[in-house]
């Protein structure tokens, strides 16, 4: 969570002021969103993979783990397509 | 009993952290009134398809879907398919163009709908059709932030919160309308458009991540989609394969959904084409029709599918301990609230606010809360942890919804009240500063709308009346406006005036079945019955549409045309530096995803 915030103050920090637009690519939010939760999400699932109590509702199957890794994968992705995004933008705005 | 687990809680600020960053984010950037209003006209064309999926995705829609899927079955899938992917594909190649290439003067590029009227028209044309803009879109903001605080409430998120705060038994409810209502004006009033916009990105994810595992749960629970079928009751399963048993008919499905109610829809609400407007130039402002119709083809499958799911399920049953003491017998009900009980699979009955028992409809079944069919499936499959992200995609349709309201709103007023004809010289300074107030403002009657449907659930059944009364006939005057030089400012006027009033007294004259006159219709006479509210509301759009289009069309060839050279660039021409129409990539694109839907569709039914 602290990661994020700092990462969101760069960003925003790093935006040249000269320039009166919208100079941030959304998927980077994103893409941060996901990976946070992602982690979270997997990190508790991975934690708590012994108490089917909690998992009788998702069929006993260990819903947070594995649905917390796809949106792992998914916000790194959107992260990766974000930069790329981002770097192109403020080429293009220089 | 609280729900939440901290793991859940968690997942949920975070949620609530990023939507407020984006706010923050760009708040640096709102310079002018161009970036406040209209992100800067600055964004790229998947961004702008992806926010205006995320604003077409409000509380009333998402839960509707959900509720369509437990009331109507699969005929709901064909049905909102036909309601949207036409009337997008149309926006995306005739309709988008125009109103995105529309400009008062060089480098002034229009900025709303009512604009475009003023320009194409005359300023009374605009003047009328900002204020009736206003009043729906505040209302219906009012309405979708009530409509899944109902919902929010009854899963007990803040219950707890409620209570250490200690405040009366409305608390829960008020306070589940009044938080997202902060953060959506806080988000909205720092970033304007661009937030809203970011944020529908956000939240269209979030909706998939939240509500996906609940579809691919509810499958496996009930066997794959051959054990769907086997579960749900039959009458669910005919699809739109199957229109001639539909009380509508083939044409009039058609032609009032597929054309009329979809056209009102994607080719005429502000609240939506303003994301296409807000595009960085006129191929993108194109393509972001075509990007929301490519993935809205599989939103049913995401939002119908577990409301039709839940009625499959098995009812929870209450255990009834009966006691015979001295003669007297004696109910001993545990576990389950008698509503729940009367209701079908996970879907539970209406309870009576003041006893807690299932409404009765006329027929004596009791009457079903369809509304619920989605947010009890979250309850029934999301374990803690997952179970935040499926409450955060509520939550984040409903803010969606209400920014797009919001922001819609905010650009009409300082456009088209304020500038227009408040304050003619306006600063763009005073623009922005009225931009602001006006959000602010917008907010303020939206929360009070949100009260006052709080008190009569009526006003929720209005929303597709206000619906009809004001979009269907916009959708002529805009449709003609657009595409038929000979159309005059009196013309429109006289067709807007004439298509509210026919839609009004339509509304008037007939009464679906079992309903009292009044909100349900019937409030001049009784002369017709239509088969349900859905009906009476298709049944007013299209006369509301064609009354419109003949009145419009009418006063228009008796009035004098406008030079056709002021008409350049606000009436569709054809372009001739460009390949020929069928060779253009948003014509095969077009022609992909109505093929694509076709095919899904047939798929599933």
């Amino acid at each position: 969570m602290k990661k994020a915030a700092t990462d969101l103050t760069t960003t925003s920090a790093a935006k040249p002021t000269i320039h009166p637009t919208i100079h941030v690519d959304a998927r980077i939010a994103v893409g941060m969103f996901f990976t946070l939760t992602g982690t979270i999400l997997s990190a508790f699932g991975l934690s708590t993979r012994d108490r089917m109590d909690l998992y009788t509702k998702s069929l006993g199957i260990d819903a947070n783990l594995w649905w917390g890794l796809a949106l792992l994968v998914f916000g790194i992705a959107m992260l990766a397509f974000g930069r790329r995004g981002q770097i192109k933008m403020d080429k293009a705005g220089k | 009993m609280p729900i939440l687990a901290s793991s859940d809680w968690l997942i949920l600020l975070i949620y609530c952290f990023f939507v407020l960053s984006a706010g923050l984010s760009l708040a640096s950037a709102m310079t002018g009134s161009r970036e406040y209003l209209q992100a800067g006209r600055k964004l790229p064309g998947w961004l702008c398809g992806l926010a205006l999926l995320g604003a077409s995705m409000g509380s009333l829609e998402v839960l509707g879907m959900g509720a369509a899927g437990a009331e109507y079955g699969l005929t709901s899938m064909g049905l909102f398919a036909l309601g949207s992917i036409p009337a997008m594909l149309f926006a995306a190649l005739v309709l988008v163009p125009v109103f995105y290439g529309a400009a008062s003067a060089p480098g002034a590029p229009v900025r709303s709908i009512p604009e475009y009227l003023g320009l194409r028209f005359d300023q009374k044309t605009r003047a009328l059709n900002a204020v009736l803009f206003l009043g729906v879109a505040l209302f219906s903001a009012g309405i979708s932030l009530y409509a899944m605080a109902r919902v929010i409430a009854a899963l007990r998120v803040f219950d707890t919160v409620a209570g250490r705060l200690s405040l009366p038994p409305a608390g829960a409810l008020l306070l589940s309308m009044a938080l997202p209502a902060v953060l959506v004006l806080a988000y909205v009033l720092l970033g304007g458009l661009a937030a809203a916009m970011y944020n529908q990105l956000l939240q269209f994810c979030v909706l998939v991540a939240g509500l996906l595992p609940v579809a691919l749960l509810g499958l496996k629970r009930a066997g794959g989609w051959s054990g769907m079928k086997a579960a749900v009751p039959p009458g669910l399963l005919h699809g739109a394969a199957h229109p001639g048993t539909h009380p509508l008919g083939m044409v009039g499905l058609v032609l009032g959904v597929g054309i009329i109610l979809g056209g009102s829809t994607w080719c005429t609400d502000f609240r939506l084409l303003q994301t296409a407007m807000a595009a960085k130039n006129a191929a993108s402002a194109r393509r972001a029709p075509l990007v929301a119709a490519a993935l809205r083809i599989f939103v049913p499958l995401l939002l119908i599918l577990p409301g039709l799911l839940a009625l499959g399920l098995p009812t929870p049953r209450t255990t009834i301990v009966i006691h015979n003491e001295n003669g007297a017998i004696y109910h001993e009900i545990t576990i389950v609230p008698p509503a729940v009980e009367a209701g079908q699979g996970m879907v539970q009955a209406k309870a009576d606010a003041a006893t807690g028992q299932p409404v009765k409809g006329a027929d004596g079944q009791p009457v079903l809360d369809y509304a619920m069919a989605m947010p009890n499936m979250l309850l029934q499959f999301l374990p803690s942890g997952l179970l935040g992200l499926g409450l955060a995609a509520l939550l984040a349709c409903l803010m969606s919804g209400v920014a797009a309201s919001l922001t819609a709103s905010n650009t009409v007023f300082a456009c088209d009240i304020y500038q227009a004809f408040l304050k003619k010289d306006a600063s763009d300074k005073q623009i922005l500063k009225a931009g602001r107030w006006a959000a602010l403002g917008g907010m303020i009657l939206a929360f009070a709308a949100a009260c006052a449907a709080m008190r009569s659930n009526d006003l929720l059944d209005a929303v597709v009346l206000v619906f009809a009364v004001v979009n269907a006939p916009l959708f002529a005057t805009l449709l003609l406006g657009a595409l038929w030089k000979r159309a005059t400012g009196h013309g429109a006027f006289a067709g807007l005036i004439a298509g509210v009033a026919a839609a009004l007294l339509h509304h008037g004259i007939a009464l679906p079945r079992g309903e009292q006159p009044g909100i349900h219709g019937g409030w001049i006479a009784v002369l017709h019955h239509p088969a349900s509210d859905m009906a009476l509301g298709l049944g007013t759009a299209v006369f509301a549409f064609v009354v419109s289009l003949l009145v419009t069309a009418t006063v228009s060839l008796s009035t004098k045309p406008r030079p056709e050279k002021d008409l350049i660039g606000l009436v569709r021409s054809p372009e001739p530096a460009r390949a020929a129409w069928w060779k253009r990539p948003e014509t095969i694109a077009a022609a992909v995803i109505l093929l694509a839907a076709i095919a899904v569709n047939l798929i599933f039914l």
